[in-house]
């Protein structure tokens, strides 16, 4: 069976689908059903509001959550009235989500949620370290969301699988290429400058940093508001720095703007991590062929990538053809989930 | 309408030095003490200070209560606003498994801390006896937080669950069977602790309570203060001291001077003295005093007798009125102007006027806050005002602050005869280093005017 022993090595994971309907929850549900709940504790949530029955778009039948004796999970008020799931409430959280509080319950029988749950980073890694520190759980598993826009980034967890498929692009080459373009970003490296937690604890802004002296200045106010004839704030004082934070979105007009100046280029840049790199494929290469570094605060270990090769309006894709593709391209293992689910 | 005492937070008093020092633990109790309403009949006040006292011995250091804190903290942290649900309750919703998790929780709280505190025998607070909602709640007496419709609420619906366990396969039908009889066990427990609704009720209250009492009790150690002595015929301080800003004196590395000052019912008082001389303070600190003794906190003075009042009217200079578009003697004039309709009316105020009438010509001005005192001194309230105008009335008392004495500042308000201020404006400004040309001009035109004279 696919990459269930290898999860038992991670504390957290999260699964991502890179579009809607790519077969995110077949993944998750899939993991759910075979993990050895004998041998340890798992622990299951969502990224903000998720697990609709129905999909709030595309108006298509989306599967549930199916959970099994003994698992914990986290989902909000609204959501947990709704289980279809016998199931003992162990905890209230205080924090208000915009589908009530956040309930957390052991599940006692077979049964069926719709997951909801802390909607940002902070929330969401405060929820992990709880589960473990309250309840002993060995593995967080995150049910997130890289296709919307979403405060709380799934890079916090150790491990991350990822689901692709035709809902992306019905065309093999046209999904290969953004699939690996993606995982291309997820495996940036973790920086191993020490940054201040001062500096990392700004909000926007784009600044610059000496590792060795610690110093920081503000470089440009925001990657947004950035216009072309823009030069960085001071540049007449001319500091010395070897970092580049960019504490929200790496741009594809900030990284052109980086990479016009012959000063910054060989700096190293440092994210958050990849969800915050908003960058055109071609702006990318270019930037790393010219001898640009971009490195991550934060970084997960992506162990696998799920492909759904059928599209929401019904066009299939040769699944044997475009795992062993993917394969090839990105050098990881690449499963048809539904191959398996039966 | 009651002053709550939310209400009071954004007074220029520094009140709220006083409530975010206060360590408050649930954040029901937060909510409770905000909402609460300030107490001005003398039959409460002396009740919120009797149970003050009862815990400030039990809460000084080595106390029997003080020695268990910790663990008490540990069962009010987890304590939540459930008012809401209760209330649902108490009009017959049935309650969903969130509000029986919910209720469970307080009455594992409630019996656990009711069974820390039973040996001290403490008198301000009692916890009732919930045994029979928690046995409701936990039929399996695991005594730990947490619920669902447990098995042995029914032996159908154990049966039923046992056959869902045994299939592989998700069964819809079986799950169906078993929510119909989890309703109607929901029903009956709802029905049940609607019945214990007002112990709940109580519990909830009591809890929030202990949390403000033993935060008061801790605030009274640490900030050195004392528990008044009710008094009906006026206000008298020994040592009084402002906490916010003696803490920044001290981080500073400098001492709080105290005052002694008292304010009988009926007389003004009427402060005079050099700037810089603390006049404002007081006068913010009294205000402080006052809202604190309603509200039952320890009071920053080492004795103090105070008198209950209807009404605190604090009338200072840094009020933000130009966002009401009034200029600062508009502002002013109608401030007074609504104390004294105050008066009129009868109730008994405390009445605290910083330097009336200064923002205006100086004949006028001392006229307006002449006539302020006539009326302060026909009336039964508790009122101060500070002035730098001479004003001649025989009606009130007077204390002066007593300056500057060898270049250093004295704080200390002394009993003073004469209706003359003192003028030491230029003395200070000269003490504060500001520019010797304007000084030197003004000293030339005070000299020419008293020629004049």
């Amino acid at each position: 069976m696919p990459f269930i022993e290898e999860l038992l090595n991670y504390g957290s994971l999260s699964i991502v689908g890179l579009e809607k309907n790519t077969g995110k929850t077949e993944c998750l549900n899939y993991i759910l059903k075979r993990l050895p709940l004998n041998k340890i504790k798992v622990g299951v949530s969502s990224i903000g509001l998720d697990g609709e029955r129905t999909d709030q778009v595309t108006r298509s039948s989306k599967p549930e959550i199916i959970l099994r004796e003994g698992i914990i999970f986290t989902t909000s008020e609204k959501h947990y009235k709704q289980r279809r799931i016998i199931s003992e409430l162990i905890d209230v959280d205080d924090q208000h989500t915009s589908l009530g509080r956040l309930i957390t319950a052991r599940a006692i029988s077979k049964g069926k949620v719709m997951l909801s749950g802390p909607p940002s980073s902070l929330a969401l890694k405060r929820w992990i370290d709880r589960l473990k520190a309250n309840y002993s759980v060995d593995l967080c598993i995150i049910d997130g969301a890289l296709s919307r826009l979403s405060p709380a980034s799934p890079a916090i967890s150790e491990a991350m699988i990822m689901a692709t498929g035709a809902a992306l692009s019905v065309s093999i080459n046209e999904l290969i290429k953004k699939t690996a373009f993606t995982v291309e970003l997820i495996g940036i490296e973790k920086t191993k400058k020490e940054l201040d937690d001062q500096l990392i604890e700004n909000s926007s802004g784009v600044w610059s940093f000496n590792s060795i002296t610690g110093d920081f200045y503000p470089l440009y106010e925001s990657a947004f508001t950035l216009d072309k004839k823009d030069e960085p704030i001071d540049i007449k004082l001319n500091r010395t720095y070897d970092v580049v934070f960019i504490s929200g979105a790496l741009t594809d007009r900030l990284l052109k703007k980086i990479s016009s100046r012959k000063e910054d280029l060989l700096k190293e840049i440092v994210v958050r991590d990849f969800t915050k790199i908003f960058v055109a494929p071609l702006t990318y290469r270019n930037f790393i062929k010219k001898g640009g570094k971009i490195s991550v605060l934060q970084k997960s270990n992506l162990i696998a990538v799920c492909v759904n090769p059928v599209s929401p309006n019904g066009y299939s894709l040769d699944s044997n053809m475009l795992c062993k593709e993917l394969e090839a391209k990105i050098e990881l293992p690449v499963y048809d989930i539904f191959n398996y689910v039966n | 309408m009651a002053v709550r005492f939310k209400n009071i937070l954004d007074m220029p008093c520094g009140i709220r030095y006083m409530y975010s020092n206060l360590d408050l633990i649930s954040p029901l109790s937060v909510s409770m003490l905000l909402e609460s309403e300030m107490e001005t009949s003398k039959n409460k006040i002396l009740l919120l200070y009797s149970n003050l006292s009862e815990f400030k011995s039990l809460m000084q250091e080595g106390g029997k209560l003080f020695m268990i804190k910790d663990k008490i903290a540990l069962h009010l942290s987890q304590l939540k606003d459930i008012r809401n649900s209760l209330k649902r309750i108490s009009e017959g919703v049935i309650a969903d498994d969130i509000e029986l998790f919910e209720i469970k929780s307080l009455a594992l709280i409630n019996q656990k801390i009711r069974d820390l505190l039973k040996e001290l025998d403490i008198k301000a607070i009692t916890f009732p006896n919930i045994e029979n909602v928690l046995n409701l709640l936990d039929p399996d007496q695991n005594r730990i937080t947490s619920f669902y419709i447990y098995d042995s609420y029914s032996t159908e619906l154990k049966k039923l669950r046992e056959r869902l366990k045994q299939d592989d396969s998700y069964n819809e039908e079986t799950l169906y069977q078993c929510a119909i009889i989890e309703d109607k066990i929901r029903l009956r427990l709802s029905k049940e602790i609607k019945k214990e609704f007002i112990k709940l009720k109580d519990s909830l209250y009591n809890l929030s309570q202990l949390d403000i009492l033993m935060a008061k009790a801790l605030q009274l150690h640490a900030l050195n203060l004392s528990i008044p002595t009710l008094s009906l015929s006026g206000i008298a301080y020994k040592e009084l001291f402002n906490p916010e800003v003696a803490n920044i004196l001290l981080k500073k590395g400098r001492d709080y001077q105290n005052t002694d000052i008292t304010v009988n019912l009926g007389k003004p008082l009427l402060i005079t003295g050099s700037n810089m001389g603390g006049k404002s303070l007081t006068l913010k600190t009294i205000a402080l005093c006052q809202y604190l003794f309603q509200f039952g906190f320890g009071i920053p003075a080492k004795s103090a007798f105070i008198i209950p009042v209807q009404e605190v009217h604090l009338s200072s200079g840094d009020d933000e009125d130009y966002k009401k578009g009034l200029s600062s003697f508009a502002a002013e004039m109608k401030r007074i102007d609504k104390m004294i309709q105050k008066i009129n009316e009868g109730s008994l105020l405390l009445s605290l006027t910083d330097e009336p009438a200064r923002t205006t010509n100086p004949a006028e001005g001392q006229a307006l806050a002449s006539a302020l005192l006539e009326i302060l001194s026909r009336s039964q309230i508790v009122s101060v005002v500070t002035t730098h105008y001479t004003i001649e009335n025989e009606n009130c008392d007077r204390l002066r602050v007593r300056g500057f004495i060898d270049g250093n500042m004295d704080y200390s308000l002394i009993s003073d005869n004469m209706s003359q201020t003192p003028a030491e404006a230029l003395n200070i400004a000269a003490s504060l280093g500001v520019n010797s040309l304007w000084l030197e001009l003004a000293r030339k035109e005070l000299e020419k005017n008293l020629k004049h004279k």
